[in-house]
């Protein structure tokens, strides 16, 4: 077990050190001289030169980098242009909305769309499943920002339960906190959920098809036990596989919800920081991401031994 | 007498065969339906649409739907049916674009994977991982960043995107047909290690990449939709269906239809392709048949 | 007297897109207390069905009980629904069963303390610790070494054997009455088979439990069942005490069956008898004999007559047949579909000279590293083949068997050059292949060729029939041009008896028996000199077993063939081989002719295989004496130090188990590595 996840790391810290690479080979790539954008048409070529030379820009490529990663690893990750601000402090300002709408739509899509899996797989065929089934369908297909914006227009414009956008942090406000948040949180868990939902539903499916299911019956089991005790575990398994990029998936999600529901979180300080070239925001803020999502892999693969005991051996 | 015009040849039968587990459901038949009518559509636009998409008529701005303007117009007077039409061609087109992409250079990569294995397996999975652990969004964001905006780029970047999973798909697929007797057949019948990695090991990796694709022509249409939405999409004016809900959000209190119809039609879309893609997995793997 | 279970008249079917197909159709049998009773047929017979549907275990939709009654101790256990609780009780509590397959029929993520637990605590109303208890006791009955600590195992941990063991612990775990062992021993090893058959026969004794027995293997009914019922598409065609039935078999299929399977007291002129033909489409089934098109005394008779009922056979207590007409082994066959003689004559090996030999291994060693760690640092060697040489001469069968692990199908392999050899030689017509790499074996592979077990996996399913047999013809450029390839191709079908007009085709369009002749017609086609023959039958029915070995003895006669024949069925292995050795553990144990090691079996272990192997003669049965070998196979990874099988061998010495003993060769070229003789 130790040594699995020794190598699971290896790994992790190998994908890391390539994510950095594409990062930073991306960042290099951009058009446009990041200093020129940092000082406007109006800057002279000494103030030029001497910005490029303050920021590093004029060394080699390689100095660069580790320049960079030096800077990680002390926990530097240098200026915001736009925000005049340290990207860390700035990173560590946003985060705390981001995590109060992820959060919660992580655990609802896993818990509900485990249980609509459930119910689906155990009516297969009949109108329950049907009825389901086409809603997850659609709920996949559908884009975040139609919806969140369908329900603006009926809860935050027509019926005024809500309000249309905003943040209030819990310290301010707790019911506002909550307020704020239905609608986005509702949102983003709609589309995991779905998938969730169907991912389920197939893997039941698979199970209950196994011959384990019917050693199962054949020991006069009532059909409650079979499924929640022996079905279920074993359907987890892919599910649990799923995860680690359903974080990914949901931090990408945030993007376009904070944009709708005006939320100044990590979504949206990617998004405009995209829009104002503010590269070390995006080099540094798409790198903590990555790392996260890795990380959440890592744990699930550890997390998948105690799941799996075949695993666990090796 | 009759039964005889009923014999068909295997071929025949095998693809009768097929066409009836694929359209076996009613969902399918819409859904195939849908885009069959969203292609003629994209196709014949010019013909189709009432007008053309950037046709501005400020007198007639914001109209509700009517039977000169059926789905209304938008802020600028513009036709948003015809507007809709074109719409499905940038759609379309960018699905179909940057699906081909992403499935040739992502099964290219894990045929190459999974058939030389050691490093040239670990440089190309890990990278792979990598570009798998930055959401899908925020790696088009900074792709379209660089490659600018554009049909082109649009297609090129959520191609970009999406080729990790299609080469851990075609890795995982080559790495089990490899065990199989049949390519061990294949070199005790002579064949190269190329030969049997074309004949043999490809197109029997070809059959859950083309579900995947199917469902990814959705997917893709969802992410052009997205970045549309978020402004880093197709330039305006192109009609592009993301950036009509994007655009409509500001008259959302007023004028609903304008945001409200362009999704629609993604939505329709998205869901007749991912509808086609599970009846192609279980047309294609009649095992899985009613379990997704 | 009433029965323990009575069946009457019981139908399921099954909903398929083409139609209804009725895979039990109006079947009726008993069991009294205590009694061991077999169903045997092929796959597709409807053995199996018509046990799960007594239990009501089908999957349902598509599968439906349409008619009958179920009496079990008096009640029917129809009128209760498919999860009701009268049902449960019984399932379980009172009928306890055990599957097929090992593998797959115990939970993977519960341990199997808790899966033995839960059943007795539902059935029993035991408490937790009462369970235990019971579980412990159970394990400790069916033979688990150290059962306490295993009952915090996962299935994982143990062996085939071993988990087929728990799962008969399970089913009876509860003190059942009925208990149904659905092919329970068809995935294991002979030894392994032997040790589990004889353990429930003791168990069920013991406890005075009915057994039905549902097998396709005729061996095992004669050595465990009184009384028989033979099933064919989904119908009983025959029932009788075992004895009767193989003495006076009265139904052509039961006699087709017989005489398709060789057995280990076979003369070795006997030729197999396979069943011609396929099992009739049971979808929309119509009402009349349906063995009717494979049978060789039908008469047109019979073509215009109903499905026969069983009839009792006059003269015979409780043997009843359905058959329209009166046939004994003595009447005279209708329909002739194969000739019937074989000839065999042993050769003179001592006159034998090098130029002779086509294959000669000269101290195979193949080891498999084992990586540990996060640098991937070699730790040890699984060692697949240790030392083996033998040498096999042009036009002759040479069999290895061994149980599964033993390494026969790596030295097969290796042989190939589909795996590297660790150490030693390997000569193919007197050139020294070991070490060649894959563009410099390329010529040699035009001479020899392979054929797979499984004729499902072995051809590429998108490929066409006749594309898969010219595929070596193209890829060694055999100088023929492409009209010449398209008539050989068409040559090659009608050579191993398929029709030529099925070229079109792909595999999953053919049956079984179809797929493994294309593979032997795709194995034939540059005209190699020596194949492989890699458990090639063990996959088939029994009828189909016997037409693909008397193709491949046909083949080898017209062509000269020379066979390497890999089986772990010792019946078969005997009936096709000129020589054959016996592996054990990556080594081989014992090497003779076929009549020597099978009538004067030298080493420990080659005797034990040969016990384990139950014959198709009841009377025979009763009368053999049998000491069947203990224990499982060790890990390659952990093997003994001296003699392999020493862990295991009755007469294992302290010099067995320190030192290795080496091949000898004693009288008329028997060798046999062994410190006792």
């Amino acid at each position: 077990m130790g040594k699995y996840v020794l190598k699971r790391l290896g790994q992790s810290l190998i994908v890391v050190f390539i994510v950095t690479v594409i990062v930073f080979g991306l960042m290099h790539m951009l058009p446009g001289d990041p200093v020129q954008i940092y000082l406007g048409d109006t800057a002279t070529e000494e103030q030029v030169e001497y910005y490029t030379k303050m920021f590093g820009l004029d060394q080699p490529l390689y100095v660069q980098y580790l320049r960079w990663i030096g800077g990680l690893f002390k926990g530097e990750m240098g200026r915001s242009i736009t925000y005049s601000l340290d990207v860390k402090e700035l990173l560590l300002r946003r985060v705390g909305c981001t995590l109060s709408v992820t959060f919660p739509a992580f655990v609802l899509a896993l818990i509900i769309g485990v249980c609509l899996g459930v119910v689906t797989a155990t009516h297969r065929g009949k109108p329950l499943d049907s009825l389901l089934t086409s809603i997850a369908n659609i709920g996949i297909a559908t884009p975040t920002f139609w919806i969140g914006m369908i329900l603006v227009y009926f809860f935050g414009l027509k019926l005024k339960w809500l309000p249309v956008q905003g943040y209030v942090p819990f310290a301010e406000s707790p019911s506002g906190f909550l307020k704020c948040l239905v609608m986005p949180v509702f949102v983003l868990t709609l589309g995991h959920l779905s998938s969730n939902t169907r991912q389920t539903r197939s893997s039941m499916l698979e199970v209950v098809s196994q011959d384990f299911i019917r050693t199962a019956r054949a020991k006069g089991l009532n059909e409650n036990t079979v499924i929640y005790k022996h079905a279920l575990r074993n359907a987890l398994i892919p599910i649990v596989t799923m995860m680690g990029g359903a974080v990914g998936g949901l931090i990408g999600g945030t993007v376009a919800i904070e944009k709708l529901f005006n939320i100044s979180g990590v979504g949206s300080l990617m998004l405009t920081a995209i829009i104002n070239k503010d590269y070390m925001v995006v080099q540094n803020v798409t790198f903590v991401i990555a790392v996260v999502v890795v990380l959440c892999n890592l744990l699930i693969d550890i997390l998948y031994g105690y799941i799996d005991p075949r695993i666990r051996v090796e | 007498m009759k039964k005889e015009n009923k014999i068909l040849t295997p071929a025949a039968e095998r693809r009768k065969q097929f066409l009836d587990a694929f359209f076996a459901t009613v969902p399918v038949r819409v859904g195939f339906s849908i885009i069959a009518v969203m292609v003629f559509c994209a196709v014949l636009a010019p013909v189709v649409a009432p007008y053309g998409p950037n046709d501005q008529d400020l007198s007639n701005m914001l109209q509700k739907m009517s039977f000169a303007h059926p789905f209304g117009t938008d802020p600028l007077g513009r036709d948003l049916l015809s507007r809709i039409i074109y719409g499905a061609r940038a759609s379309l087109s960018v699905g179909l674009v940057s699906t081909i992409i992403a499935g040739s250079i992502g099964i290219t990569l894990g045929l190459l994977a999974g058939n030389m294995g050691k490093w040239v397996d670990a440089v190309i999975m890990r990278i792979m991982d990598a570009m798998m652990s930055i959401p899908v969004v925020i790696l088009a964001l900074f792709l379209g960043s660089i490659l600018g905006k554009g049909l082109g780029n649009i297609m090129l970047c959520i191609g970009i995107v999406m080729m990790p999973g299609y080469a851990r798909m075609t890795r995982g697929q080559v790495l089990t047909v490899k065990q199989l007797d049949y390519v061990t057949a294949g070199k005790i019948g002579g064949a190269t290690q190329i030969k049997n990695a074309l004949k043999h090991i490809l197109p029997n990796c070809i059959a859950p990449n083309l579900v995947l694709a199917t469902m990814n022509l959705g997917t893709a249409i969802l992410t052009e939709a997205g970045l549309s939405y978020l402004g880093m999409g197709i330039n305006p004016p192109t009609a592009s269906w993301g950036a009509m809900v994007s655009d409509g959000y500001r008259y959302l209190s007023d004028y609903p239809h304008v945001a409200i119809i362009p999704g629609i039609f993604v939505i329709l879309t998205v869901w007749a392709f991912n509808v086609c893609g599970d009846a192609l997995r279980d047309a294609t793997d009649p095992r899985l048949r009613g379990t997704r | 007297m009433e029965h323990l279970i009575e069946v009457r008249n019981l139908h399921t079917e099954f909903k398929q897109s083409k139609g209804i197909l009725k895979a039990v159709n109006g079947v009726s049998y008993y069991l009294d207390p205590g009694e061991i009773v077999a169903f045997v047929g092929e796959s597709g017979s409807g053995k199996s069905v018509t046990q799960y549907s007594g239990v009501q275990l089908i999957a349902s939709p598509p599968g439906k009980i349409t008619e009958g009654e179920i009496l079990f101790e008096g009640k029917n256990l129809l009128s209760y629904g498919q999860n009701s609780e009268e049902l449960r009780k019984v399932r379980g509590g009172k009928i306890g069963i055990v599957f097929q397959e090992p593998m797959s029929t115990l939970n993977p993520v519960m341990t199997i303390g808790n899966q033995l637990t839960e059943s007795v605590m539902l059935h029993l109303k035991m408490d937790k610790k009462q369970a235990m208890e019971r579980a412990v006791e159970l394990l400790k009955k069916v033979r688990i070494p150290d059962p306490e600590s295993r009952l915090k195992a996962y299935p994982h941990q143990f062996s085939g054997g071993m988990r087929q063991r728990i799962v008969i612990a399970m089913a009876l775990s509860c003190n059942p009455k009925l208990l149904i062992a659905d092919e329970a021993t068809t995935a294991l090893d002979v030894t392994t088979q032997a040790q589990i058959l004889d353990l429930m026969q003791d168990i069920v004794k013991e406890s005075n439990t009915a057994m039905v027995m549902v097998t396709h293997n005729l061996s095992i009914v004669a050595r465990y069942a009184q009384r028989v019922y033979v099933m064919y598409a989904g119908e009983i065609v025959e029932h009788g005490t075992t004895e009767e039935i193989f003495k006076n078999p009265r139904h052509p299929y039961t006699m087709g069956l017989m005489n398709a399977v060789p057995g280990l007291n076979d003369p070795k002129e006997r030729k197999l008898i396979p069943i011609h033909g396929f099992v009739t489409n049971l979808v929309d089934r119509k009402d009349e004999c349906t063995f009717r098109n494979r049978c060789p005394y039908a008469t047109a008779e019979c073509a215009e007559r109903a499905t026969p009922g069983l009839v009792k056979v006059p003269g015979e207590d409780g043997h009843f047949a359905a058959c329209h007409r009166t046939i004994t082994r003595d009447t005279k066959v209708e329909k002739h579909f194969d000739t019937m003689e074989r000839s065999y004559t042993a050769r003179d090996y001592s006159k034998l000279t090098d130029a002779d030999k086509i294959l000669d291994v000269q101290d195979l060693k193949v080891y498999f590293p084992v990586y540990k760690g996060l640098i991937r640092k070699k730790v040890a060697d699984v060692k697949a083949v240790d030392g083996v040489s033998f040498e096999v001469y042009k036009g002759e069968t040479f069999g290895l068997v061994g149980e599964s692990g033993c390494g026969k199908s790596t030295v097969a392999r290796t042989v190939l050059r589909l795996n590297d050899a660790t150490g030693g030689r390997i000569i193919f017509n007197g050139d020294d292949i070991t070490g060649l790499d894959d563009a410099k074996m390329r010529p040699y592979r035009r001479n020899m060729s392979m054929i797979f077990q499984d004729p499902y996996g072995s051809l590429d399913p998108r490929q066409r029939a006749g594309d898969i047999v010219m595929e070596p013809m193209k890829n060694f450029d055999i100088g023929l041009s492409q009209e010449q390839m398209d008539k050989r191709v068409d040559e090659l079908f009608e050579l191993v008896g398929l029709d030529p007009a099925y070229r079109e085709r792909v595999p999953h369009e053919f049956s079984g028996g179809q797929r493994q002749r294309l593979v032997i017609a795709r194995a034939i086609s540059t005209n190699p000199s020596f194949i492989v023959c890699d458990e090639a039958i063990s996959a088939l029915d029994v009828s189909i077993q016997a037409q693909v070995i008397n193709l491949l003895e046909e083949l080898q006669q017209k062509l000269g063939l020379t066979y390497l024949f890999i089986a772990h069925d010792l019946s078969v292995v005997r009936h096709i081989s000129d020589r054959v050795a016996v592996m054990y553990l990556g080594q081989m144990v014992e090497f003779a002719d076929w009549n020597s090691l099978y009538s004067n079996p030298l080493h420990p272990y080659t005797k034990s295989l040969l016990e384990a192997v139950p014959v198709p003669d009841p009377v025979l049965e009763k009368t053999r004496e049998r000491q069947i070998v203990q224990g499982e196979v060790p890990s390659p990874m952990q093997r003994p130090p001296g003699c392999a099988f020493s862990t295991r061998c009755p007469h294992a010495t302290e010099k067995c188990r320190t030192e290795m003993p080496v091949l000898r060769e004693g009288a008329d070229g028997h060798k046999v590595a062994c410190h006792m003789i």
